[in-house]
């Protein structure tokens, strides 16, 4: 009989690229790929409910450690979300700030300068629609650490496996 | 001016009916939960199906609770 593997370097190096992939290279296809749903799910669930504005790294720091566990992927939204939907703007200090457009306000997608009397790229979210929707997406970054490290080391799981 | 509403960049007007919305999120913690933790692969999905509805209903629970201890029990332990 040999023994268990303990940890899985490859299966935590490809569940952190992305959610259940861990599990899926390291041979447990099928659950790695109900992980990633999950954890996608979530994640993408939330963006669904409240729009891309749940995902900010600026406006929502606190909540987007949660949400950075997700991975590459939620770095990816932050910085779509970043750059290619807020306008850039200057703050009372005459620094450049970068904020949602207001409803009158459209985008310069050259310049990503605030345009009078354009459409706005997207509608923030308010109220318990963007709560929800950031717990979803906060929610989703919690469940892929338990993923991961599940990925990485397989525990009780992993020896009952390899001892049958 | 009424903008088209494009998925995933605009929020849903889930105002009406935002507290449904416990169901994906149940099944979404049951189904990454239940994939690390189930020994069988075989049985991930059923098992987050249960784990789903047992969440829902814990939380339906937790709020009756709420709702009698704040409007029933409060009041006649420490009236108005």
């Amino acid at each position: 009989m040999h023994e268990p593997p303990s940890f899985r370097p490859l299966g935590l190096l490809a569940g952190a690229v992305l959610p259940g992939l861990g599990h899926v290279v390291c041979g447990e296809r099928k659950r790695g790929l109900f992980a990633g749903a999950g954890v996608l799910g979530l994640f993408f669930g939330g963006m669904f409910i409240g729009g891309i504005g749940v995902v900010d790294r600026q406006a929502e720091p606190i909540w987007f450690v949660g949400q950075a566990l997700v991975g590459p992927v939620a770095f990816g939204v932050d910085a779509l979300h970043q750059n290619r939907f807020k306008v850039i703007d200057t703050s009372s200090r005459g620094l450049p700030i970068r904020r949602p457009a207001y409803p009158t306000e459209g985008r310069n997608p050259d310049t990503g300068f605030p345009v009078e009397g354009g459409t706005p790229p997207y509608v923030s979210s308010i109220g318990k629609v963007r709560e929800i929707g950031i717990l979803y997406a906060t929610l989703a970054g919690m469940m892929n650490l338990i993923v991961l490290l599940d990925a990485a080391i397989p525990g009780v799981r992993g020896k009952e496996k390899a001892a049958s | 001016m009424t903008l088209a509403y494009l998925p995933f960049l605009d929020p849903i007007n889930a105002n009406d009916w935002w507290f449904l919305l416990i169901i994906p999120l149940a099944l979404g913690i049951s189904l990454a939960y239940k994939a690390v933790r189930v020994l069988d692969e075989r049985t991930i999905l059923r098992q987050a199906l249960v784990m789903t509805v047992q969440i829902v209903l814990a939380m339906i629970a937790l709020g009756f609770g709420c709702y009698l201890f704040v409007e029933q029990v409060l009041p006649r332990i420490a009236p108005y």
